[in-house]
């Protein structure tokens, strides 16, 4: 192995939100694909007073409601937090879009090893994370045009703000349509997302994909941050 | 006013017209002078174009108020060509007069021949002279039915006349009364309204009034129960249906129609579609012929970027993305497994992980 020291490089707040919104993706998903296609029912008969289909609609909205919270949350960190300002390692930032080619091509098998990449590789980076934002986007504007209903204590009402949406789309039933494709272009990319980070682990031992659990990964020496007289921390390279 | 219906009738009229305007009971009185001083109020000429006069067969079954009470007393019929008492150059001379005086509400049935504007003419002008000649000094434009509105079955795909609903076809300012055909339940109402305040209703994105076709059939269905449930008919002649159940899964579009269906009901509050055990198409949305075929599928089928003319499922096309990502990546892993990688690498060895220095306790955070 290399040169290689264990470093802390994913702070717990970032981990609890990683797992905050992809258990909010899942959840979104399950219940999504059941307003879709009810395909299990609780209780039987008449006198079944359990609202499956309403409790699952309930589910659906609160969870959007927390993916909502959460991503701005995460977003917002990404730029300004004290601890880890790391948008340039998980976005499409100049440094990864540098990067990119030779990221390809890794993945490709046209060469065998590339650049340290601090966070996400630059595919996803540069390519997964904005289509995950625009898709984000997609997904709330199209999920409150069918909320339709009063939100912000009142103040306001779901078809004066985004009472366009539906017209962008053709009509509510192909813009539900988008809606519901968003369930799978969310499987499809996060399963490229986790097959990446698995295949990345394998390949270069680095703990990577367990690093999301833990927050430790190996790193090359030269990369691993010290700590400057001050107590600050100071980047090596990258 | 002469109406064949009593003052008791008339009144309860009134309160249904006050409660599909929104307003309190305490507007009855004003309701019912507004109606009553109707013949005071502006004409109306009824055109008909590309249509199959299903809007007028519809208009004519209302029955409280009935029809005649309508025309004759609550609004000035001056031209509508099925119905009126005159014909001929007589009847057109009406028509011309009531238009130069101004003022009058223009009802439009039928769609407008844009694209090949000959393939529906009167009298030797094309539908869209005429209707440019009828709006041009209207008060308001009322188009009735999903024709007028949106162009209807005339404009469903491929549409060979280019035809359009009158907003589209000429611009000018319209309320929709859409359905195919509309209730007559919807077009009363908002007569009284313009009569009541004078001004057309607050209107949606799809110019129709917002007080009656704000909320979806959807929210007011008397089967939302069994939606919220989750008890669905899943075939038609089954146990679920004769149970009433709901019918989300027989592709009712009940959740994107926008329309007072199940308030209003139909044939003299009688039944509506949902009732009689039919799922709602959506008759009232613009352009609903091509937007909601199948009428029996639960989301329409979408066309594919790319191949003209070949649509298929939602669910078709999100396993299909699903099963291709799913095996370029098998691919890829087997490439990857094949080319090495997952070797352990030669620095690696057999003996115990590397002990961690000093600076591997560290931390970034
Ligand atoms: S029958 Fe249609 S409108 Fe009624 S609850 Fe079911 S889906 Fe909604
Ligand atoms: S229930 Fe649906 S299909 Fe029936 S009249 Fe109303 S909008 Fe049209």
């Amino acid at each position: 192995m290399a040169d290689e020291v264990e470093i802390k490089q994913r702070h717990w707040v970032y981990i609890l939100l990683h797992w905050l919104i992809v258990g909010c993706l899942v959840m979104l998903g399950i219940t999504g694909y059941y307003i879709h296609h009810p395909f299990f029912h609780i209780g039987s008969g008449e006198d079944n007073l359990f609202m499956t289909m309403a409790w699952i609609r309930w589910i659906h909205f609160v969870t959007a409601a927390v993916l909502i919270e959460s991503t701005a949350v995460r977003f917002e960190l990404a730029f300004f937090s004290h601890f880890d300002a790391d948008w340039r390692d998980i976005g499409p930032s100049m440094k990864n879009i540098r990067a990119l080619p030779e990221a390809i091509s890794y993945y490709l098998f046209l060469r065998k090893d590339h650049r340290y990449w601090r966070k996400l590789n630059p595919v996803v980076a540069t390519i997964i994370i904005p289509v995950w934002l625009i898709f984000f986007v997609i997904a709330v504007l199209t999920g409150f045009s069918m909320f339709n209903s009063q939100f912000f204590w009142g103040l306001t009402q779901t078809s004066t703000i985004v009472g366009w949406v539906p017209k962008v789309f053709g009509g509510e039933e192909n813009m539900r349509t988008w809606h519901f494709y968003l369930i799978w272009v969310f499987a499809c990319t996060g399963a490229v997302c986790v097959y990446l980070s698995i295949i990345r682990s394998a390949d270069e031992r680095d703990r990577t994909f367990r690093s999301i659990f833990s927050g430790r990964r190996l790193v090359p020496r030269k990369f691993a941050p010290i700590r400057g007289a001050s107590g600050r921390k100071k980047q090596r390279g990258g | 006013m002469r109406m064949d219906m009593n003052r008791r009738d008339f009144i309860r009229l009134c309160g249904g017209t006050a409660a599909m305007l929104g307003l309190s009971y305490s507007w009855v009185p004003e309701i019912a002078q507004a109606l009553e001083q109707a013949a005071k109020r502006p004409p109306v000429i009824w055109m008909s174009f590309m249509e199959c006069t299903g809007c007028l067969e519809s208009f004519a079954k209302s029955v409280n108020p009935s029809t005649a009470d309508i025309v004759l007393d609550i609004i000035s019929l001056n031209y509508q060509e099925n119905i009126m008492a005159a014909a001929g150059t007589q009847a057109e001379a009406d028509l011309k007069k009531t238009i130069g005086q101004g003022g009058y509400i223009a009802v439009i049935e039928g769609a407008i021949a844009v694209g090949i504007p000959e393939a529906m003419m009167v009298a030797g002008k094309t539908s869209l002279e005429l209707v440019k000649e009828l709006t041009q000094n209207a008060a308001a434009t009322l188009c009735v039915g999903t024709c007028a509105a949106y162009g209807g079955v005339q404009a469903m795909r491929p549409n060979p006349t280019g035809a359009k609903g009158v907003k589209d076809a000429i611009g000018a300012k319209t309320v929709n009364v859409p359905g195919c055909p509309p209730n007559p339940a919807h077009m009363l109402p908002t007569i009284v309204h313009y009569l009541l305040f004078n001004k057309i209703p607050d209107l949606d994105s799809d110019g129709r009034p917002l007080f009656l076709y704000e909320q979806k059939i959807h929210d007011n269905c008397e089967r939302r129960a069994h939606f919220d449930a989750g008890r669905y008919v899943t075939q038609f002649g089954s146990k679920e249906e004769t149970l009433q159940y709901c019918l989300y899964k027989m592709g009712c579009k009940g959740p994107e129609t926008h329309s007072p269906c199940p308030k209003t009901l139909w044939n003299n509050k009688q039944s509506w579609c949902v009732k009689c055990g039919n799922g709602c198409i959506g008759c009232m949305e613009p352009n609903f012929w091509d937007r909601f075929e199948d009428f029996y599928q639960q989301l329409p089928n979408v066309p594919i970027p790319g191949f003209v003319g070949v649509e298929t499922s939602a669910d078709w096309i999100g396993s299909t993305l699903v099963t291709a990502t799913m095996a370029g990546v098998g691919i890829h892993a087997v490439t990857t497994a094949a080319k090495g990688r997952f070797k352990k690498h030669p620095e690696e060895g057999e003996g115990p992980p590397p002990a961690k220095t000093e600076a591997s306790q560290g931390s970034e955070d």
